[in-house]
């Protein structure tokens, strides 16, 4: 994703309020390798919609602080199941004001 | 909690508050757990609200009930980069009350509707996650087990409500895993607005709402479609596509926001308005043959978790509350004669869905998805064709109206031949019948 398309997804996301559960990131990686060496589309960086999902050097990177929660990451990930997926605890993410 | 609830409900969207609420007026012990901090906060509508769905559970909720706009003018758009061709409707009747339609903001509506649930008897818990369900050795479910210290609740029958992803009914395998060809994601954002500067673009009174639904150029050929929705002091915009077709794209659902927002005809109608909110979610759109198995040994899918959604006619929370109340009713049934939520006795809930809209209209819309799938010319030519016939023939020019005639037939031809013309035509007809 470009500098300016990531820029613009976080202007959108400092206008959510969310209560991030510092260390425990809901979301996770199985294996790292895997997305580097055998997933080529690495889809999860264009279908996210609050762009938490990186790749640089075919190296992907996950930040789920932004994350809205859609599941978009998991559902696209079907060629290597990759990704392990869960809710944040309870209390704990996204908490829309509006919805 | 050690204690023991006749139903658990999980989730407290429209699907589960119908279901809750339902039950609880009927005496049983209710337990509806949600996983974030207050009803609502984990969840995402354009939205219209359809009030008949609502009566039946909440005859005056009209009193109490935090509406934004009653619709009034809905506005079909076809667009092109440029332009578009459209159809409204608008109606004084839709002004008359009992209004039909209303726009909505979730997380104001879902805190009151939670507030009904409650009075009416039933336990909420928030801020609890559920991770799994419990079985007994038959494979019978008999409860939950949450992410909370002494995390097992125990019930007599569970009612998923917990939306889209449905993670607890896939990790149970009560359900397979959702495919990126049976959901949408779609992004929405709130603009908020002085309320007379909305009802002067709009053309609107007070409380009164107008709504568009959009298709063409702004789905960059994507089957998907876009929005936005007028509320009192604000605007909901928004779009989404087939998570199979975004897949493949390199382009992220943002910037088709933004080139949405700037599009020459949206750009006025949302002028000056400010940012608040930033959202994104999951609409099943898979067809009718793409719902899972919808009750088995203790549970039962409702709203969302089950599929409901008619994406043609952009319904979900209707079918969402008529389906948790179906469900409700089924078990209390059961409960009552103190019959046990065996799958055999459950399998009322869908003969009752199948006798009811919610069943019927997704069967009627079963080939739709396919067929739209593979005629992308409805998607990625008719519009632009359509525009362009309109700009032809609404500008004058010398041109003969035969010439202009001639024209617009050959635009259409040199992308359409005349058979896969008629074919088109035939076939979406065929599959909306």
């Amino acid at each position: 994703m470009t500098a300016p398309i990531q820029a613009l997804i976080e202007k959108k996301l400092s206008l959510n309020r969310y209560r991030v559960d510092a260390g425990r990131p809901h979301i996770k990686i199985k294996d790292a390798e895997v997305c580097a060496t055998r997933c080529a589309a690495q889809q999860c960086v264009v279908c996210c919609p609050a762009g938490c999902w990186g790749s640089e050097a075919r190296q992907v990177s996950l930040i789920t602080d932004g994350c809205v929660e859609c599941g978009a990451c998991r559902i696209v990930c079907d060629e290597f199941p990759n990704v392990d997926w869960n809710y944040p605890r309870g209390g704990f993410g996204i908490l829309y004001k509006f919805g | 909690m050690s204690e023991k609830f006749d139903v658990i409900v999980v989730g407290v969207g429209p699907a589960g508050n119908a279901a809750a609420i339902t039950l609880a007026r009927a005496g049983l012990a209710v337990l509806q757990i949600e996983r974030g901090e207050y009803p609502g906060s984990k969840n995402v509508q354009g939205a219209i609200l359809y009030a008949d769905a609502l009566e039946r559970l909440i005859p005056d909720f009209r009193d109490s009930a935090p509406l934004e706009r009653y619709i009034i003018e809905q506005r079909m758009w076809l667009l092109d980069e440029h332009s578009y061709l459209g159809g409204h409707y608008r109606s004084a009747e839709f002004a008359k009350p009992p209004h039909n339609r209303y726009t909505l903001i979730r997380a104001r509506f879902d805190k009151w509707f939670s507030s009904q649930v409650r009075k009416a008897g039933v336990l909420l818990l928030c801020e609890t996650t559920v991770k799994a369900l419990l079985r007994d050795a038959h494979g019978q479910v008999i409860g939950v087990e949450v992410d909370r210290a002494d995390g097992q609740i125990f019930a007599a029958a569970v009612i998923l409500a917990d939306g889209a992803n449905s993670l607890v009914a896939t990790r149970a395998g009560l359900r397979a895993e959702l495919r990126p060809e049976h959901v949408a994601l779609a992004v929405k954002e709130i603009l908020f607005l002085p309320k007379e500067t909305v009802e002067a673009r709009f053309n609107l009174g007070d409380r009164e709402g107008a709504v568009i639904e959009m298709l063409g150029s702004i789905s960059q050929g994507m089957v998907g479609t876009g929005f936005l929705y007028t509320n009192k002091d604000s605007i909901s915009i928004g779009l989404g596509c087939m998570l199979s077709d975004l897949r493949h794209r390199q382009i992220t659902l943002v910037e088709l926001l933004e080139r949405m927002k700037a599009h020459p005809a949206i750009a006025p109608l949302i002028a000056g308005g400010e940012a608040r909110e930033y959202a994104a979610h999951l609409i099943p759109e898979g067809d009718y043959d793409a719902l899972p198995q919808l009750y088995g040994e203790g549970w039962m899918l409702v709203g969302d978790s089950a599929g409901f959604v008619n994406a043609v006619h952009r319904e979900g929370s209707n079918l969402a509350m008529t389906s948790g109340q179906i469900a409700a009713e089924t078990l209390i049934e059961l409960l009552q004669a103190k019959r046990p939520a065996t799958a055999a006795n459950l399998a009322a809930y869908r003969t009752r869905l199948d006798a009811r809209f919610v069943m019927k209209d997704l069967k009627k819309y079963r080939r739709l998805p396919a067929r739209l799938d593979r005629q992308r010319q409805c998607i990625n030519d008719y519009p632009g064709l359509l525009n362009q016939a309109a700009h032809t023939l609404l500008s004058v020019d010398g041109l003969t109206k035969r010439e202009k005639e001639n024209e617009i037939f050959n635009a259409f031809r040199e992308r359409r031949s005349l058979l896969g013309l008629l074919g088109d035509a035939y076939h979406l007809w065929r599959a909306a019948r």
